[in-house]
């Protein structure tokens, strides 16, 4: 019986420690960018196009995975306040009148990884579990 | 000799050819949207459309150019109402193009051709997909649509020079924007020639007090010395509101026309537009809206009451349909037709890419 219930209760944790990990998500800048840490406010004015240079001077291209992603979804509701479309929806009428361009997605944390390597000045969101030495991942603060 | 030379020339446009392709793909943005409505006035009597009319309403390239870090280059470019110049039917146009250098997230300096930078509406009133309704709220942006002798609060767009900021007070994020144009007219191409030393001058500014909740005032003023009217001066306020799935865009404008000849008009209009959006992109609004074209005058606002459904088929592709029931005071324009109003139903796909 204790043999059985050990296994329920470490099947349970394992289950559970999954879920967790599915929606972390992690912050990456190119390796030019002189940041260590940034504030989820930021990040949010950064997803908004609300802040669009870093401080020495260097502009600011975000990127991330694609809205049908669940780690997209936590990221933007966690940070942005935002539903995907509500996000959506703002960057149509950002866009559309002439403010920006949106961040650009793709369908993987490499592709974010790649894109965020490829241009000095870029930020990405990827999976929490994924790892790469040609960018530089940095602490998300509350 | 003539051949190596064209060989090297050659060699030459090859070998540079990839790179400038690569380059030319990552700085240039291509989007757009495109519309298709359809509008058919219910009653016998009214101001609408009695025929049901399909209307190919628009299609608009929006291209973004980022020439360098500071400097961008941003476009709208349409056709609209399935353009045919043979037969001088629809409109092809600049929405807007300017060129943007950016000193920092707080002065972005434009040139250009822009949207006049008033209200909510006037930057997106193309943009369909940008917005839940079929039409944007002709009380603050298309007043005559609702009462004939109603007067806009400000014209669609100018060519001139404009800065944009978006910065932080207290924490709180707040943008402006100041656009200093030609004005409107109709004695010389506006985007080209002024007809007077006075420029036109607009001012926004929004300021967000929590995560929901958006306020803002606008300003603009023109001398204009054109089209039987002096001046025009107008004003603002704005507001937007979410929580959660309830969204409230709410605003007022107030325009005070002063013609060649005759008294001052202060002419009002404002709408409240609530909506609530379920999980599945079905969206229901309600916007109420009203006109007094002078407020001196009795009797002669008008209401334009919508209630419509909004629904996201996926990413950017939208469903709108919607019932417009304009009434009219006894002595507005609308006191003509029977019951002093009459309805019309609109329709719309849209999509934004």
């Amino acid at each position: 019986m204790k043999r059985v219930l050990l296994i329920v209760g470490l099947s349970l944790a394992a289950l559970a420690s999954a879920a967790g990990a599915q929606g972390q998500t992690k912050v990456i800048v190119s390796a030019e960018v002189d940041v260590s840490a940034i504030s989820q406010a930021e990040v949010s004015r950064i997803y908004l196009g609300k802040k669009t240079f870093w401080d020495s001077g260097a502009r600011i291209q975000p990127s991330l995975l694609d809205e049908k992603s669940p780690l997209t979804k936590s990221f933007l509701e966690e940070n942005l306040k935002k539903t995907v479309r509500q996000f959506r929806a703002y960057w149509k009428r950002h866009l559309f009148s002439g403010q920006g361009t949106a961040p650009k997605t793709f369908t993987s944390s490499k592709g974010v990884a790649d894109f965020v390597a490829a241009n000095p000045g870029a930020i990405g969101i990827v999976d929490g579990s994924y790892s790469d030495d040609r960018v530089k991942f940095i602490e998300l603060q509350p | 000799m003539r051949w190596t030379l064209v060989a090297i020339l050659v060699a030459t446009v090859m070998a540079s050819a990839h790179p400038l392709r690569a380059q030319y793909t990552s700085k240039l943005t291509i989007n757009g949207y495109s519309g298709f409505e359809f509008e058919k006035q219910l009653d016998e009597e009214g101001e609408g459309d009695p025929n049901g009319s399909f209307d190919a309403d628009l299609f608009d390239l929006v291209l973004n150019f980022q020439v360098t870090d500071k400097i961008r280059v941003s476009s709208d470019l349409t056709w609209e109402h399935g353009t045919a110049t043979e037969e001088d039917f629809g409109n092809v146009a600049i929405e807007y193009a300017f060129v943007e250098y950016a000193f920092s997230d707080l002065m972005k300096v434009r040139v250009g051709k822009m949207f006049i930078p008033f209200g909510i509406y006037n930057e997106i009133h193309t943009a369909k997909p940008a917005f839940l309704s079929v039409k944007e709220p002709a009380s603050t942006n298309k007043t005559e649509r609702i009462v004939d002798d109603a007067f806009r609060f400000y014209p669609r767009w100018g060519a001139g020079i404009a800065v944009h900021g978006d910065g932080l007070i207290a924490d709180r994020g707040f943008s402006y924007d100041v656009f200093l144009s030609n004005g409107d007219q109709s004695e010389t191409n506006p985007f080209e020639e002024d007809n007077n030393t006075a420029k036109a001058v607009t001012g926004r500014f929004r300021f967000e007090p929590s995560e929901s909740l958006e306020v803002g005032a606008s300003f603009y003023r023109d001398k204009q010395d054109s089209d039987g009217v002096s001046s025009l001066t107008s004003s603002g306020v704005e507001l937007r509101y979410q929580a959660r799935a309830w969204k409230v865009w709410a605003e007022l404008d107030l325009g005070w026309l002063e013609p060649e000849d005759g008294d001052e008009i202060l002419q009002m209009g404002w709408y409240v537009q609530p909506s609530y959006e379920f999980e599945s992109g079905l969206t229901p609004y309600f916007r109420l809206e009203r006109v007094d074209p002078s407020t001196d005058v009795a009797d002669d606002h008008g209401y334009d009451v919508i209630a419509g459904l909004n629904y996201e088929v996926s990413g950017g592709f939208m469903i709108k349909i919607e019932n417009n029931y304009y009434k009219g005071a006894s002595s507005s324009s609308l006191a003509e037709f029977p019951g002093a109003g009459y309805n019309e139903i609109k329709a719309a796909v849209v999509l934004g890419f």
